[in-house]
């Protein structure tokens, strides 16, 4: 995954005889370019109800896969942890008037110091146990939110966030609230990516593959474990407060439940379990599915002469095509869509230049 | 000494539910014995099997909604020990369980997909005036359905000790490999472990049905198993039969005793809470082994 | 004679006791490995080779006994310490980083030398960085060494079986260990690689003075390795002494005849 990207490429070998930077240099740098002037080429919908969300959701399951893909240990809470930051955040700034960006990184604090916690059990517990720990935290924090008096309380519990203010930036357009989640989202994954590629990513993968060796070589089980629940909470309370500053304006408890985590589980597994690029790729997928498949739907119908399928329908058509998703890429393609871009890649790469291609043939 | 009645009324109907909760988690230990997976569609099948019945009442009566329901599930549950089981063989134990959410998402789908998601009742024709024992007043339809519970418990209690599949089952769980040098039989005995799953939703299904309704929440309800098993410890049926009595009155008595003053819903929480306990001070649970540990 | 060399031992083991749930494994055994030795432990299956190097790199803690190395009472330390204290280990089962290249497993052996937190990490700017770097080329010398370069990029887990075993001598090698302790290095292997391996450890014991203790079936290979041998059986030390003196010894020969039976 990461240092794939730069290790892996076998384009990069040949660097010296061939101008072509290689496919995926050239799709990032693409991508970046097309970041950046999203707001002026797509429509206002699109950025508002799919650019925002994409990318938000995209950090958490970004911070899942630290925990569950890097470190291998299973976490069905991240939509909790993204409640806990979003109502952090919203109180942090409307109530007392911290800074927004101040109050985002409260938000990832708060969210980060309860999963401490909640990993705590991690290192007594393995696999399905701590499942259950897991689970157990999505809901008792849910719960709690309902309750505690600061938050509104009731099932439905939500605070609204006054305008949003930046030094003299008033976030209020689409496109400005585009521009903080891309900040902060980048800012989040350049670290992360850092961060999976050094000492703590490999000290983490190293306990996944196996825990008994990765301690004789010194890495702390306790310090470790700990430190993946850390830093993949922080990112799951930093995308709930972008929720709040940047997609709904609200904090409300009823957005962050089981299902919603169970979401973010299937975009990292469909995504590819360890990939930085393939939490945003899965996130992407999730997202537009079930667009995809209204589409879809719709054009079938209009095709056989019936009515168009009903809200009811859709909803649930989409979570049998997420379940099959989830078990098709697990049982297909357990790397994910990650994974298909690299081959993908690999595979322009060779049309693209020859020699090399052939080059690389000769080493697999 | 109406405070004390109090009392003990919330104990016994919080045990006569408890032990609705062993049952469902016996669901979860047949697949557990069976392939060490935490089968997280269990609460799916659940609702799957109670939406199924529920619809097919009115067009067949409750007796043949329950045979047909019995096929069905027997059905579901050998796909899915073959299309979704059977490939992951060999994988991690996070994959497979990743693969039970999946199937879950597949299951809650096609279940309101093809049932719709109105919620919808489900008569049993028990009479629900209170039974009274003395001064305490016990729900007849809770006693019926806990008396049914109790005997599901028994008989797969007796499945596990009595017949050759059941036999098989602990081999199995015990050593995998060695079983199948044995001649167990690895992948009839799964599918006899998953189609027994699924008699487990059926009855899970129809008892809750009948208590709360039969709806999309139905599927949290059997979650709420899991808790009950890391209490009991997942290797032990007695554990698991005496955590879900632990629950069931946790949750009684925290509603009726701590739930007045904070709003209510302290059931929802309670025996994950205790679960939490256990798994920070007591991993291995009231009867488990304490194998969990590293190596 | 007994105190002259527990003084100068880098290993000192004491009346160690190990047992798993009443499964006695290691009955009081008493071993002292000295500086820039090659110390064998030898014994039929069964006979608690393994969990005395599992109780040495801290992964079992001995109900009894102690343990030092260097001179520091180590008995209680906990297993992720060991490698900062300079001993490292390789496995029976090899035990890779399935998921990682050759490459990031071996810097797994170099995380006890490393200081970079998790912000730097994350930042990778001064000093992580310059660290990263410095490692990465610690790293690459142990894969020349080797002879893993070519190798580097690969995933771990999809080289041949020789080649396993050397990255996880690699990543044992990574840590810098004054003491290495080697579990079944030659398992598995033919005669030509047994040659290639038996040469890198005695160029790592006398290129580099690091003390090995080895546990090996192959008898050819415990005996011209060795300085010197200990034979355990049924958690029991029964005899210690130069490969000769071992091969030599009553006990012994009864201790594996008594196996050979049980095992054909």
């Amino acid at each position: 995954m990461a240092n794939e990207i730069a290790d892996r490429t076998p384009v990069a070998a040949a660097r010296g005889a061939s101008h072509y930077p290689g496919t995926r240099v050239v799709a990032f740098v693409l991508l970046v370019a097309f970041a950046l002037v999203a707001p002026l080429v797509l429509t206002e919908y699109w950025i508002k109800a799919i650019a925002i969300p994409t990318i938000i959701f995209g950090l958490s399951a970004f911070g899942l896969n630290l925990v569950t893909g890097y470190a291998g240990l299973i976490s069905m809470g991240q939509a909790a942890f993204m409640a806990l930051g979003a109502f952090t955040a919203v109180i942090a700034y409307g109530r007392f008037g911290v800074p927004v960006p101040l109050a985002i990184m409260l938000g990832g604090a708060v969210a980060a110091l309860m999963g401490v916690l909640v990993g705590t059990p991690s290192l007594r517990i393995k696999g399905l146990y701590l499942m259950v720990a897991t689970l157990a935290s999505q809901f008792i924090i849910i719960w709690a939110l309902q309750r505690v008096p600061w938050t509104g309380s009731g099932s439905f519990a939500t605070l609204n966030t006054p305008p949003v203010r930046i030094a003299g930036w008033d976030v209020s357009t689409p496109t400005d609230k585009y521009y903080l989640v891309l900040a902060v989202v980048a800012l989040m994954t350049f670290f992360g990516y850092n961060l999976v590629r050094s000492r703590v990513g490999r000290a983490w993968m190293a306990l996944r593959e196996h825990d008994v060796a990765a301690s004789v070589m010194g890495v702390s089980m306790l310090q470790y474990k700990l430190m993946a629940f850390l830093v993949s909470s922080f990112y799951a309370g930093v995308a709930g407060a972008l929720v709040v500053f940047g997609y709904t304006g609200a904090a409300s408890v009823q957005e962050y439940e089981l299902d919603v985590s169970i979401k973010i589980l299937g975009m990292i597994i469909v995504g590819g379990l360890g990939s930085v690029l393939g939490s945003y790729l899965g996130a992407a997928f999730i997202m537009l599915l079930p667009i995809l498949l209204a589409v879809l739907m719709q054009k079938a119908a209009a095709a056989l002469g019936g009515s168009p399928a009903a809200v009811d329908t859709l909803a649930n058509a989409e979570h049998v095509v997420f379940g099959a998703l989830v078990l098709y890429f697990l049982i297909k393609e357990p790397k994910g869509l990650a994974e298909l871009w690299h081959r993908l890649a690999a595979w322009v790469d060779k049309q693209w230049y020859p020699i090399n291609g052939a080059q690389l043939g000769g080493i697999k | 000494m109406g405070e004390l009645m109090f009392g003990i009324e919330l104990l016994i109907t919080g045990m006569l539910i408890g032990l609705m909760y062993s049952m469902v988690a016996l669901g979860f230990v047949l697949i557990y014995k069976a392939s060490s997976v935490f089968n997280f569609a269990q609460g799916a099948m659940t609702l799957f099997a109670a939406l199924t019945v529920v619809g097919l009442i009115p067009h067949v009566g409750f007796v043949w909604s329950l045979l047909i329901t019995a096929v069905v599930m027997c059905v579901v549950a050998v796909g899915a020990e073959r299309i979704v089981f059977r490939p992951l063989m060999g994988s991690s134990q996070l994959t497979i369980f990743m693969g039970t959410v999946g199937f879950a998402s597949i299951l809650e789908g096609a279940a309101q997909m093809i049932w719709g998601t109105k919620p919808r009742g489900l008569k049993l024709g028990i009479p629900a005036e209170p039974l009274k024992l003395g001064e305490v007043f016990v729900s007849k339809p809770d006693l019926i359905s806990a008396a049914i519970a109790g005997l599901l418990v028994i008989a797969i209690i007796l499945f596990f000790k009595r017949t050759k599949i059941g036999l098989g089952l602990r081999a199995i769980a015990d050593d995998p490999a060695a079983a199948q040098v044995v001649g167990i039989p690895l992948h009839r005995v799964w599918a006899v472990a998953w189609a027994l799953a699924g008699m487990v939703a059926i009855a899970s299904g129809v008892l809750w049905g009948s208590r709360i309704g039969v709806h999309f929440a139905m599927s949290l309800i059997a979650l709420k198993a899991l808790p009950v098993l890391i209490i009991g410890g997942i290797d032990s049926v007695a554990g698991v039969i005496v955590a879900g009595l632990i629950v069931g009155a946790a949750e009684a008595l925290g509603e009726g005793y701590i739930g007045t003053h904070i709003g209510g819903g302290v059931q929802d929480v309670i025996a994950y809470v205790v679960a939490l306990l256990f798994l920070m001070f007591k991993p291995s649970g009231l009867f488990g082994q304490a194998a969990i540990q590293r190596l | 004679m007994a105190a002259v060399l527990a003084q100068r031992a880098i290993l000192d083991v004491k009346n160690v006791h190990l047992a798993f749930g009443g499964v006695v494994a290691l009955a009081g055994v008493d071993l002292q490995v000295d500086p820039g030795e090659i110390y064998s432990i030898i014994g039929p299956n069964g006979a608690g080779k393994t969990t005395m190097l599992n109780a040495i790199s801290g992964v079992f803690r001995p109900t009894q006994g102690s343990i030092h190395f260097a001179g520091r009472d180590c008995t209680r330390l906990r297993t992720q310490h060991m490698a900062g204290l300079g001993i490292a280990r390789t496995f029976q089962n090899l035990a890779l980083f399935r998921g990682m290249t050759v490459e990031e497993n071996v810097l797994v052996g170099r995380h006890a030398l490393m200081r970079a937190g998790v912000f730097e990490c994350g930042i990778h700017f001064g000093r992580a960085r310059a660290e990263e770097k410095r490692h990465r080329g610690n790293v690459a010398a142990i894969l020349e060494f080797l002879g893993l370069s070519h190798a580097a990029r690969e995933p771990a887990d999809k080289l041949p079986y020789g080649l396993q075993k050397r990255v996880d001598l690699g990543r044992a090698l990574a840590v810098d260990p004054k003491l290495l302790l080697l579990d079944e290095p030659m398992a598995g292997m033919n005669h030509g690689e047994k040659a290639a391996l038996m040469a890198l450890v005695t160029e790592l014991n006398r290129g580099r003075g690091i003390t090995v203790i080895l546990i090996e079936h192959d008898m050819g290979v415990v005996m011209s390795l060795s300085h010197r041998v200990a034979v355990l059986d049924h958690g029991v030390k029964i005899a210690e002494g130069t490969p000769a003196e071992v091969s030599a010894d009553e006990r012994v020969i009864h201790a594996y005849l008594g196996s050979e039976e049980e095992v054909h």
